[in-house]
């Protein structure tokens, strides 16, 4: 009879048992998760397909709203050049083509067959990242809170650094997974289409698909903001008396930078 | 900082030193200073053993200890579990009692019994909580 157990099961059990001490510790950090990861996806719509958005009607008005005060306001700043815009036209024409060579659903999971498609894919989601900086801020927060429920896990330092480690390479993965899935939707469309685009076109699509995301991210942002705000309110219920006061104060001592990131 | 200790050990039974290692376990376990003892014994063992209905209502444990003994002079695979946490976690989360850490321990049997590969029919365990100062544990024999 095999008695031996390996270390992956051991490890297995050991996490259960931290999951089920820490539920409630671990849940915050969760939340904490989730937020960044939405917030990524948010910013990130940049090649999705804006049909579900555009036939909100709610939507619309904001926009219509937005269009208006955004001459006089303009909060968002305008992070991309044309030469950028150009660039990453261009790699999406590269990819079309060899897309065409491809066999099988158009999708990141299913491409792995073909890796020279998935570094294209993978390429053409980073310059994205870089074009604005609220996105790897998120990326950042995103990496930070997986960071920490890794540490959880374990006592010494180095184990510590070392789930850190493995921790951004998956969130990393993960992420491009994500982008890439967006980058070959929008792709996919245009090539069911079975229409020959021009250059001209295809930029002037992804211009104006572009200037969408960024007033989708305006009115994400302030969302974002909402639901921070009600998260506050209700986090400050549960507190006691003295707890209510320790938190005043050290806000007020807080220097302006930390006043909104703290909850 | 927060974590969970935990100590998984499997012995090989074909080894003459793994008899003597499991032979006066369960007295340890029971006996220690630092175990929380039952309401109505003077020792702290809990579990589920087919032979023995309420271990925690049993005076004399000794015929456990034979029973035991027993299993691992045939060779029957014998392991210990060890789960340790920080006194500051422990007393914050209240697994300073014993019902906390059995209820926590049994909910988590049937993917235990999943992961050893055995039958969760076939499982049995016997443990005690020790409170020792720094590192409140609960032991173990699977």
């Amino acid at each position: 009879m095999n008695y031996y157990i390996d270390y992956g099961r051991i490890n297995r059990m050991r996490d259960e048992f931290t999951n089920a001490i820490f539920r409630e510790d671990l849940i915050e950090l969760y939340k904490e998760k989730d937020i960044a990861k939405k917030g990524i996806i948010e910013k990130n719509q940049l090649l999705q397909k804006l049909k579900k958005v555009s036939s909100d009607s709610k939507f619309i008005k904001e926009i219509i709203k937005y269009e208006k005060d955004f001459v006089t306001k303009k909060i968002m700043r305008k992070t991309f050049k044309d030469k950028e815009l150009k660039q990453i036209v261009d790699d999406l024409l590269l990819l079309k083509q060899e897309l065409k060579n491809t066999k099988g659903s158009i999708k990141y999971q299913y491409l792995k067959k073909y890796p020279d498609v998935i570094k294209q894919v993978d390429s053409i989601s980073r310059k994205i990242i870089d074009l604005s900086i609220e996105c790897k801020v998120e990326l950042e927060n995103y990496i930070l809170s997986k960071q920490k429920i890794a540490s959880f896990k374990y006592q010494n330092k180095q184990k510590i650094e070392e789930a850190k480690q493995v921790e951004r390479e998956k969130a990393n993965e993960e992420i491009l997974k994500l982008i890439g899935n967006q980058i070959l939707n929008f792709e996919r469309v245009l090539l069911n289409e079975k229409k020959e685009y021009s250059q001209i076109r295809y930029i002037n699509q992804s211009r104006n698909l572009i200037w969408r995301v960024f007033d989708c991210i305006y009115f994400s942002s302030r969302q974002q903001e909402k639901y921070l705000r009600r998260f506050e309110l209700k986090y400050k219920k549960q507190l006691s008396k003295q707890a209510k006061k320790d938190l005043a104060i050290k806000k007020a001592n807080s220097s302006s930078f930390n006043w909104e990131d703290e909850i | 900082m927060n974590n969970v200790v935990f100590l998984f050990e499997s012995f090989n039974p074909n080894k003459r030193t793994t008899f003597f290692k499991h032979k006066n376990y369960t007295n340890y376990l029971a006996y220690s200073e630092y175990a929380i003892r039952n309401a109505n014994t003077t020792h702290g063992l809990f579990g589920k053993i087919d032979k023995f209905s309420n271990i925690e209502e049993m005076e004399d444990i000794e015929t456990i200890n034979k029973h035991i003994t027993k299993l691992a002079d045939r060779k029957v695979p014998i392991y210990r579990c060890t789960i340790s946490l920080d006194e500051y976690d422990a007393t914050r989360l209240g697994y300073d009692s014993q019902e906390k850490w059995k209820e926590l321990f049994e909910s988590k049997l049937v993917s235990f019994a999943k992961k050893m590969n055995i039958k969760y029919e076939d499982l049995q365990y016997t443990g005690a909580v020790h409170l020792e100062s720094g590192h409140p544990h609960f032991q173990c024999m699977i």
